[in-house]
């Protein structure tokens, strides 16, 4: 126990660190105060609570009329607002027909008398409007509930014909049976919107991944860097004892922090909105209709915080294995990110209902999503047996944890071999330079195995020292051996340039839906500038499609002058309609773009027809971008905080500081190496990317107005998609430098390169990867710079400036601490 | 040339007063700087090497402030720090290159400046191999080869000899007087053998202040009259090793032979006095807790002189 309030101490005691956790619950807190701020706010918690009270005091039925005429009521004040005294006659008249037993004039009379404030009126309004919504779906849930069971019934009698033992047919009994046990469950209204704003926690599931590898570091890496490992492993208590005082240590750490981070949110949103009735059923709230538990909100609130601990734990366990486990952070990292990142994709991509939804839902995403334990029912498909699924997730998390801190105490305690294993990395790297390794050689000798071979290193060792990176007085080239060398970014980038090939796929073909095919094949034909006969192309199109066109025009004249028999006429208009439904879809796409490159055209001449599919690919699949995004961070902040920070860890600073060179000149060189390590891997991870796009664009005339393309008529800038294509690469680039000197200075600020790495994941990768999970934070952290397409759609110019600026100051900022420092 | 220290006080951030009004003059010459450990020794060497900053006072390199000019002082600097680390992932050939591409070498000389240091320091067989493979004596050589490889005119060697066996810390020590000519040696240990014959002046620092500087002869000289040699028997001997500062015990035929720093008063028993060595002087300097204080000490050597 002792050794466990050792290990709190240090924590407290590392600014770096408690500052980190507290920054995270603020940033979070923050976050999500602005964002249900946007969402409700409308909310005038004290009234809604009032019309609750009143609805609670009337029975069902009552609600529902009165929550009816309310909002019929807020209706007709809302067109008034709008449209003024016209609304009096159509939409009043209408009130009072259908709710003949209330006064009308005397209660608009009293409404204007207190003065007629639109959007209080607004306001108000959107209460009851909430208010029958969750009326509505109240009364809807029983239904809901009947239907399953319907559903059940008929699905049995259909596949009475098929496979009986299918799983299909098993998990649609299993869903009845469990389904049928909430029958009877009441939906209340009276729940406080809390409830989502604790639910929603993605931002503070991005952080948390992060606070725990930040844990795990300071329990069980920063001791391992200093290399005080060999000092503690002999004490009396070093081996087990501490191991498990530390696991036990981080736990306990782990869940305070949870406990803090997703606490404070909770506390948050029953600030804001009050705790409500914390005894109404969950399924009262209509997110969680599909939950097939018998809890109140009360005990969700507490499972919820009970399964992200949980979570939590999962992933804890995890990175003590890899701190202990790995030698190098650079592994802890670079694994646990393609981990989560995997384990992610599975989570999002499976469906379901597919055969391999086992890894959708068996997933450690899936433990952590603490929501959807809630929120659905599902069966996993093993080997055509239904296994429900939260059941298997506890299990599952259960089994993790126990293995991986199992195996972090054996790592622990028996080091030496198991180092041996984990150097994977390491030998790989120098064994693909050298061929042979060092150490092997050594062995070699001594099993006497081959003078030959040990001659033809020592001349390979000679060759390689005459080398000029590795002999020569050039300091830049000396830091560029740090870095890819030393530090094994060749391998780095070797590796993504393997992930980078494989991910550049070009454009899908999509020319499989007919509409597409038709607007392709317009496109096709009126490609290119915008002209005269582009525009009577389109009118004579039109004409066909309203069957006005000469030919048509003549048939009918044919009919009614009984040249053309009547039969011949339907044969030639049913030919025509199955035309007209074939075309009709792809024909109005095109149409509307015509309108937007009508309105282009005030821009500048450029604007014409482009197939905007395919020019989303270029500036819409936020999503492959983000991945790059993702790869490149990942890939540069253990490069740069390395180069930054290797003089640290080794404490050798003193004296590289003391040497002619070593302060502007060396940190200029290191800066140069940086640059070009950023620019390499951008080079690497987006020009195979664009490359492929650029192949595939067909129907993409790429000197036209962008502005005149779907997607992005808000643009305001007169630039074709070619130029736009080149200030989006631009801006890219140019955020991916300045994020590198960014992640510089935060490095030189901190310390060691561990310290560094986590410090930027947190600043940098985080965001990236919640902004691929579907949170938008684009406005205030790096994403936005890196997605320069998302301005394309929204047409805020401004945020460039906004961008440029603190782009600007940060950079300034960043050389000036590396430059700057202590001279 | 001359490197003078005017009034250096240094405080570190938590309140650590670790130099308190420092004030010293170098010529050319070996310094041995002596002191226990927290004497700030390694504090005073990151002040001259730049790597610090006084909190009061001025270093002067040739009348100049030695942060004014910085680069052209630290072109003429040779630093090897208290060991910490090094780069392990090195091969020691490649940390002399990298450190030669640090201090503006030029390729030519480098080439040859570095074969000669590791010829120098017995590296040129495992110049090729990691650092991280290195033992403890090694890589001391290796620091040093890399503080002398430009050729400073300023050496300043923060305990050199830590954790290295006699044979290398006799290598060391002959290295260290072979290169003193033409620069001023700044050597940092709590080990006096390594400075007692090669130094010019040795400079006895304690809690922050500089006790003594002088010649070595100087200071055993002043010891005169103060070291004592007395026989005890087994038994006695932890009650005499509490009572009094002993510098050395050997066996003789009656029992134990100590060897003992003390005022002749404070000595109650038969004995001889006998020649100190410098081993005596810094035992007496530094283990004030025991009798009269520092200031009475010193005191009394004035007296001695008088
Ligand atoms: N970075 C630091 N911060 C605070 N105090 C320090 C620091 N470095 C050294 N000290 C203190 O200053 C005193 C002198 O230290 P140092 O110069 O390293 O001694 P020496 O090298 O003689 O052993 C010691 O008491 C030590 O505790
Ligand atoms: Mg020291």
């Amino acid at each position: 126990m002792k050794h466990v309030y050792y290990e709190w101490m240090k924590f407290i005691h590392n600014r770096l660190a408690v500052a980190l956790v507290l920054g995270c619950i603020c940033v979070n807190l923050f976050y999500q105060w602005n964002a249900a701020q946007k969402s409700n706010a409308w909310l005038d918690q004290a009234f809604f609570d009032a019309q609750v009270d009143q609805i609670l005091e009337m029975s069902q039925e009552d609600a529902g009329i009165w929550l009816d005429r309310e909002c019929a009521w807020y209706r007709f004040l809302s067109q008034l607002g709008t449209f003024g005294e016209a609304a009096l006659e159509g939409s009043f008249m209408q009130l009072k027909m259908e709710y003949p037993e209330v006064d009308w004039n005397l209660r608009l009379q009293e409404r204007m008398e207190d003065g007629f404030d639109f959007s209080v009126l607004m306001r108000e309004a959107s209460h009851f409007y909430e208010l029958q919504k969750r009326q509505a779906y109240a009364l809807s849930y029983p239904v809901f509930l009947q239907t399953i069971q319907k559903q059940a019934d008929s699905m049995l009698g259909i596949s009475l014909f098929s496979d009986n033992e299918g799983f299909s047919q098993k998990n649609i009994l299993r869903t009845a049976a469990v389904y049928e046990t909430l029958e009877g469950q009441e939906c209340r209204i009276d729940y406080s919107m809390a409830v989502s704003v604790w639910s929603d926690s993605q931002l503070a599931d991005g952080l948390v991944l992060i606070l725990i590898l930040i844990i795990g570091w300071q329990i069980f890496w920063q001791e391992k860097e200093n290399g005080l490992y060999p000092l503690l492993r002999c004490t009396e208590n070093g081996k087990l004892p501490l191991a498990v005082s530390k696991v036990i240590a981080a736990m306990i750490l782990l869940t305070v922090t949870t406990l803090l981070l997703y606490g404070s949110q909770i506390l948050l949103g029953i600030g804001m909105y009050g705790t409500g009735n914390l005894e109404a059923p969950l399924v009262s709230v209509s997110e969680f209709r599909n939950c097939p538990y018998r809890i109140c909100i009360g005990t969700y609130l507490l499972l919820f915080l009970l399964v992200k601990v949980t979570g939590v734990f999962v992933f804890g366990s995890l990175v003590m294995l890899l701190y202990t486990g790995c030698r190098r952070f650079g592994t802890v990292i670079a694994v646990y990110f393609v981990m989560i990142g995997l384990e992610f994709m599975a989570y999002r991509q499976i469906d379901s209902l597919s055969s391999i939804n086992g890894l959708k839902f068996i997933n450690l995403i899936a433990v952590l999503d603490a929501k959807s334990w809630f929120t659905a029912y599902r069966n996993i498909n093993i080997f055509s047996e239904p296994l429900t699924v939260v059941p298997a997730k506890l299990v599952f998390s259960v089994c993790v944890w126990i293995v991986c801190t199992g195996l972090t105490l054996w790592c622990f305690c028996v080091p030496e071999r198991k180092q041996e294993k984990l150097r994977l990395f390491k030998t790989l790297s120098s064994s693909v330079e050298s061929g042979i390794d060092e150490a092997e050689i050594h062995s070699w000798n001594s099993h006497r195995k081959s003078e030959w071979i040990r001659r033809r290193w020592n001349n390979f060792g000679e060759i390689r020292y005459k080398l000029p990176w590795a002999n020569g007085t050039s300091l830049i080239c000396h830091e560029g051996y740090n870095l890819y060398r030393l530090g094994g970014m060749w391998l780095m980038l070797l590796l993504v340039l393997g992930v980078s090939m494989t991910m550049a796929e070009g454009i899908p073909d999509y020319s499989g839906s007919r509409d597409v095919q038709v607007y392709q094949k317009y496109i096709l034909q009126i490609q290119g500038i915008y002209t005269e006969e582009t525009e009577q192309f389109l009118r004579s199109e039109e004409l066909v499609m309203r069957l006005e066109d000469p030919e048509a025009v003549q048939m009918k004249q044919e009919l009614a002058a009984g040249s053309v028999t009547q039969d011949d006429y339907d044969q030639w208009m049913e030919k025509r309609e199955v035309q007209i439904r074939l075309r009709e879809v792809g024909f109005q796409r095109v149409l509307e773009q015509e309108r937007l490159v009508q309105a282009a055209r005030l821009l500048g001449s450029d604007a014409g027809f482009a197939d905007a599919d395919q020019v989303s690919c270029l500036f819409q699949n936020d999503n492959e971008q983000i991945q790059h995004v993702l790869l490149f961070l990942i890939a540069v902040i253990p490069g740069i905080t390395w180069l930054f920070g290797m003089e640290q860890t080794c404490g050798m600073k003193p004296l590289i500081v003391s040497t002619v060179s070593g302060r502007i000149p060396l940190r200029l060189r290191k800066l140069i190496q940086v640059i070009g390590y950023a620019t390499l891997l951008y080079l690497i991870l987006f020009v195979p990317y664009y490359w492929e796009i650029w192949n595939d664009l067909e129907r993409v005339p790429a000197d036209l107005l962008l502005a005149g393309v779907k997607g992005y008529e808000n643009f305001p800038l007169p630039i074709s998609i070619c130029q736009a294509f080149w200030i989006m690469a631009a801006i890219q680039y140019l955020t991916g430098v300045s994020c590198s000197l960014y992640i510089a200075a935060v490095t030189g600020k901190v310390g060691t390169p561990a310290q560094g790495c986590l410090v930027n994941f947190l600043l940098l990768v985080v965001p990236c990867f919640l902004f691929w999970t579907g949170l938008n934070l684009s406005e205030w952290t790096c994403v936005g710079g890196f997605l320069p397409s998302l301005v394309y759609r929204s047409g805020e110019v401004l945020y460039y400036w906004k961008y440029l600026c603190i782009g600007i100051l940060l950079d300034a900022w960043a050389v000036y601490r590396i430059l700057g420092q202590d001279d | 040339m001359e490197l003078e220290l005017e009034h250096i006080t240094h405080i570190y951030k938590k309140g650590k007063k670790a130099l308190d009004d420092v004030s010293l003059r170098l010529t050319p010459g070996v310094y041995g700087l002596l002191g226990p450990n927290g004497a700030g020794k390694s504090t005073l060497m990151n002040i001259i090497t730049t790597n610090l900053i006084p909190t009061s006072g001025e270093a002067l390199f040739q009348g100049r402030s030695i942060l004014a000019d910085n680069r052209a002082y630290r072109s003429r600097l040779g630093y090897m720090p208290q060991q910490q680390g090094m780069y392990n992932q090195m091969t020691g050939r490649h940390f002399l290159w990298y450190m030669a591409a640090l201090k503006k070498i030029p390729r030519q000389e480098a080439k040859k400046r570095i074969e000669y240091m590791l010829e120098l320091v017995s590296l040129k067989e495992t110049a090729n191999q990691r650092i991280g493979s290195y033992s403890g004596g090694m890589k001391q050589r290796l620091l040093i080869a890399q503080a002398v490889l430009n050729d400073p005119e300023i050496l300043i060697l923060d305990e050199p000899t830590a954790g290295l066996d006699p044979k290398e810390r006799i290598r060391i020590r002959n290295f260290v007087s072979e290169i003193s000519q033409n620069r001023i040696v700044l050597l940092a240990t709590h080990v006096v053998s390594d400075v007692e014959c090669i130094a010019k002046e040795i400079i006895l620092l304690k809690q922050g202040t500089v006790i003594r500087q002088k010649t070595p002869a100087e200071l055993i000289c002043e010891m005169d009259g103060l070291v004592w040699e007395f026989c005890v028997s087994a038994e006695e001997l932890a009650d005499v090793q509490k009572q009094y500062r002993v510098s050395n015990l050997s066996i003789c035929p009656e029992g134990i032979l100590v060897r003992a720093v003390g005022k002749r008063e404070e000595i109650r028993r038969r004995k001889r006095p006998v020649r100190a060595g410098l081993e005596d002087v810094y035992l007496y300097y530094m283990e004030a807790d025991l009798g009269d204080s520092l200031e009475n000490r010193i005191q009394s050597i004035s007296d001695a002189e008088v």
